[in-house]
């Protein structure tokens, strides 16, 4: 039976490969359903039944050359692939992708993914293709994978924060045909860690669209005499209607086009629809086959160069966790096997708490670290997941350590690997009121002797370190004065002949606080499925250089920690959000969401779900800043409205300036400083959603 | 600042000219209020309407679940289970719900009706 499938399926790919060169667009294959038993990842290009009747007679297949290999050769006889050499993978995957003369395997060859994505391949042709790999075996594919079909550095953090499984994160600046050919399902960082050659962008589209039929409105696919009912308005793929002009006059254009909602709608309903050769679909292909190629010169110079990037070592640790603080520490690399480590981390914060983890991590593709540690090497307790990125120089890993139910609870990290020189690497309590005295100034950094002095460090011009207390030869605390008049701004802390990259920031005084996440993000649950919490930090920050509030360039100070409360974002009459989303710690910051399922005593039985402003509120102790004295006050009251603000008219005409502003006096430089408690208050806007009922890439190979 | 402030017009329409503009300290403090409140947060629903909300495992949302197409909350389709089932069988949204066609055929079999049963639904992890 298995050999007449074969033989049936061979017999179609010969039958139907000729039609693929004047075809445009891969077309949709046989329903994954439909009982034929169609191997899908060596076909090389679906094709439709029309297709099929059209195409010349099956020539006779070369015995010698695997199967369906045969025709394909004949047209792309220069195709350049990867050449796979691992006889594990000749195992468990040349009875569906064949393997040529020169070890290239159909499909394989031709693509590059990060270990996540070789991952989902891998759990795909199990579930949908009767693949049988033991967890060993398959957690072995995934590295060889990553290793000889991997992403260059360039190219793994182009998509990093898909692999940090971030939460909050924008792929606003991305292309608006990419977002919406794409991102209207998933993040754009899974497409982002992909390379492939033009043939198998298509083919990526093909599997799309057979795999998830309606796809076809977003990322067109459809043989050409199915373009004009797509882009007339529709109801292709099942219903929605009507496009989505209107939306896209509302400013949400992005949203045209998921299956089932409207197909390709033209922005602002009067455009002209595209040519039907360039559907986004297309237009989105092409970039990718271009921006995104298999052989790229990142990938080639990595290739030519490649070794086991050595990581044994101690590396020093910096890194922050919202709501916790800063943490400071070391994480000890010992290498176990090739690319293999076990890591221990001993990080402390600057709420007081300690984190001390040991766990193992691999290499990936000489740059992609990927690891899981426990708290004090308990196998049983929760693990934390490691996703780092070596950079050029191999001498720092930046990337996010992080566990939660939605991945939501994250570490941001930077390790530094030991050079064995005193250097300052990091600072704690790095905003310096000025003036001020007996400032504390916690500097971490590496191998400070014994018999430091203050006079080794150099904090920049009108600082002054009057005293050092050295801690270890990994910390150590300055004492700093700033004098009266000291330039505000940034500055560097340097150590000897080193440097240094480590900022400190001269503040005068406290001009709002800030809260993070600005946007964030919960989903009810607890009573079936895990809820997804959401954590809330304050900063004082500094109005910057320009002397204006809420510009780019303010400046954040330190972390404060404010009351916490709930209000209603009120959208409507007798909005009742407030009562049913969940609460918020007034300490911690930590809000918690309501339970999931209908709600009796809700209208409609409605979801604990809503949106809602988080509250900070704090008093604080802050220099009162003297007012600027005018030289010219008439000069001041003459309004310049020559030119009619644009766009938010309130907010641009409280900042329009008059063409020539009036000169200022600083403020007497000796003035008696003058302090007074104000209240800040802040606020960001929570979203508090439902849950997801398809959790991609949320268990690995050893929790399967 | 609610959504209830007024709404500017969209920016091709010509808008009155501004002649008011804070021109001592009272009115610069106010204006400094003003920026302090329009500054701090930017809601879905406020002006301007951001083209995406940076956040969730898509990063467009559509009229389904997190916001609806007025980027509240208020009109969605709730309680979600009603309408759970669609987004199945259509494999409208594959990426947060197990999708009829290809990769769950079977996600619904315990549980015949989501409003009654809802707990009998299972997180899918493929």
């Amino acid at each position: 039976m298995q050999s007449l499938v074969s033989s049936l399926f061979v017999a179609s790919c010969i039958l139907l490969a000729p039609c693929w060169p004047q075809v445009p667009a891969p077309v949709v294959p046989a329903h994954p359903a439909a009982p034929t038993p169609t191997p899908p990842a060596t076909s090389g290009a679906p094709a439709t039944p029309a297709a099929a009747v059209t195409a010349p007679p099956a020539e006779a297949q070369d015995p010698a050359k695997p199967e369906g290999e045969a025709s394909a050769d004949a047209k792309k006889p220069n195709r350049r692939g990867i050449a796979i050499s691992d006889p594990l993978v000749h195992t468990h995957c040349m009875r569906c992708h064949a393997i040529d003369d020169k070890q290239q395997m159909t499909r394989i060859s031709y693509v590059r993914k990060s270990p996540e994505g070789w991952s989902e391949t891998l759990k795909r042709m199990g579930r949908l293709h009767g693949l049988q790999l033991s967890p060993q075996d398959a957690k072995q594919l995934v590295r060889t994978l990553s290793n000889s079909n991997g992403l260059a550095r360039s190219e793994a953090e182009r998509g990093l924060y898909e692999s940090e499984r971030r939460v909050h994160w924008s792929e606003e600046s991305q292309d608006q045909d990419f977002r919406r050919a794409c991102a209207e399902c998933h993040p754009l960082g899974r497409v982002l860690l992909q390379q492939r050659d033009d043939e198998e962008w298509q083919l990526l589209r093909a599997t799309h669209v057979a795999m998830f039929p309606l796809a076809r409105g977003q990322m067109g696919g459809g043989p050409p005499e199915d373009e004009s009912r797509r882009f007339g308005g529709g109801n292709f793929g099942g219903g929605g209607g009507g496009g989505n002009a209107g939306a896209a006059n509302a400013g949400a254009g992005a949203r045209g086009g998921r299956g089932g909602r409207g197909g390709e709608a033209a922005p602002g309903g009067n455009t002209p629809p595209p040519a039907p050769t360039q559907s986004v679909g297309d237009r989105v292909l092409q970039k990718l086959a271009k921006d995104q190629p298999l052989f790229s010169p990142a990938w080639e110079s990595w290739s030519k160069n490649r070794r086991e990037v050595p990581l044994a070592g101690t590396w020093t640790v910096s890194g922050h966790e919202t709501g916790r603080g800063d943490l400071f520490g070391t994480a000890s690399l010992k290498r176990v096997d090739a690319d293999e480590y076990e890591i221990t981390w001993n990080l402390r914060a600057t709420d007081g708490s300690t984190i001390a983890r040991t766990g193992k991590g691999l290499l990936y593709a000489g740059y992609s670290w990927r690891g899981r540690s426990q708290e004090g090497g308990d196998s049983k307790a929760a693990a934390w997941r490691e996703v780092l990125l070596l950079d050029d120089a191999w001498q720092t890993l930046r990337g996010r350590l992080f566990t939660g139910n939605y991945d939501e609870l994250g570490v941001d990290v930077t390790l530094v690997r030991d050079l064995g020189r005193p250097r300052v690497l990091a600072v704690d309590g790095a905003a310096i009121a000025v003036p001020s005295t007996g400032h504390r100034l916690t500097v971490q950094g590496e191998a400070f002797p014994a018999n430091v002095a203050a006079t080794d460090f150099f904090v920049g011009e009108g600082l002054s370190i009057t005293g050092v207390e050295r801690r270890s030869d990994r910390e150590l605390v300055l004492v700093v004065d700033a004098s009266v008049g000291t330039e505000l701004g940034v500055r560097t802390v340097a150590f000897g002949s080193d440097p240094g990259s480590a900022q400190v920031t001269l503040y005068d005084t406290v001009d709002y606080i800030r809260v993070r996440p600005l946007q964030g993000l919960a989903r009810v649950g607890g009573a079936k499925h895990p809820n997804q919490l959401e954590r809330y930090e304050a900063y004082a920050v500094h109005r910057g250089k320009d002397e204006k509030p809420y510009t780019d360039d303010d400046v954040d100070l330190f972390q404060v920690r404010p009351k916490w409360s709930l209000a209603e974002f009120k959208v409507r009459e007798n909005d009742d959000d407030l009562q049913f989303v969940g609460s918020i710690d007034p300490v911690t910051g930590v809000f918690t969401p309501a339970v999931d399922g209908p709600n009796p005593a809700r209208k409609w039985q409605a979801n604990n779900i809503g949106d809602v402003f988080v509250m900070a509120e704090i008093e604080l102790e802050v220099v009162v800043r003297p007012e600027p004295k005018k030289v010219d006050p008439a000069k001041d009251d003459k309004v310049k409205d020559d030119k009619p603000p644009v766009g938010d008219g309130a907010e641009k005409a409280t900042e329009a300036k008059p063409a020539t502003p009036p000169p200022v006096a600083k403020p007497a430089e000796t003035a008696p400083i003058v302090r007074a408690k104000k209240t800040f208050l802040a606020r960001s806007h929570l979203l508090v959603s439902v849950p997801i009922y398809m959790r991609w890439a949320r268990l690995d190979w050893e929790d399967r | 600042m609610t959504n209830t402030d007024p709404v500017p017009p969209p920016v091709n329409v010509p808008r009155p000219r501004a002649r008011i503009l804070a021109c001592n300290q009272k009115a610069r403090q106010l204006a400094a209020l003003v920026l302090a409140q329009r500054g701090d947060t930017r809601a879905l629903t406020q002006d301007p309407p951001p083209t995406q909300y940076p956040y969730g495992c898509t990063t467009i949302f559509a009229p389904g679940w997190e916001v609806d197409s007025s980027n509240g909350t208020h009109g969605l389709c709730q309680p979600i289970e009603r309408d759970l089932y669609d987004c199945y069988h259509t494999c409208y949204w594959p990426a947060q719900v197990p999708d009829g066609v290809t990769n769950a055929p079977s996600w619904t079999s315990s549980c015949g009706a989501p409003m009654q049963d809802w707990k009998s639904i299972d997180l899918v992890f493929p």
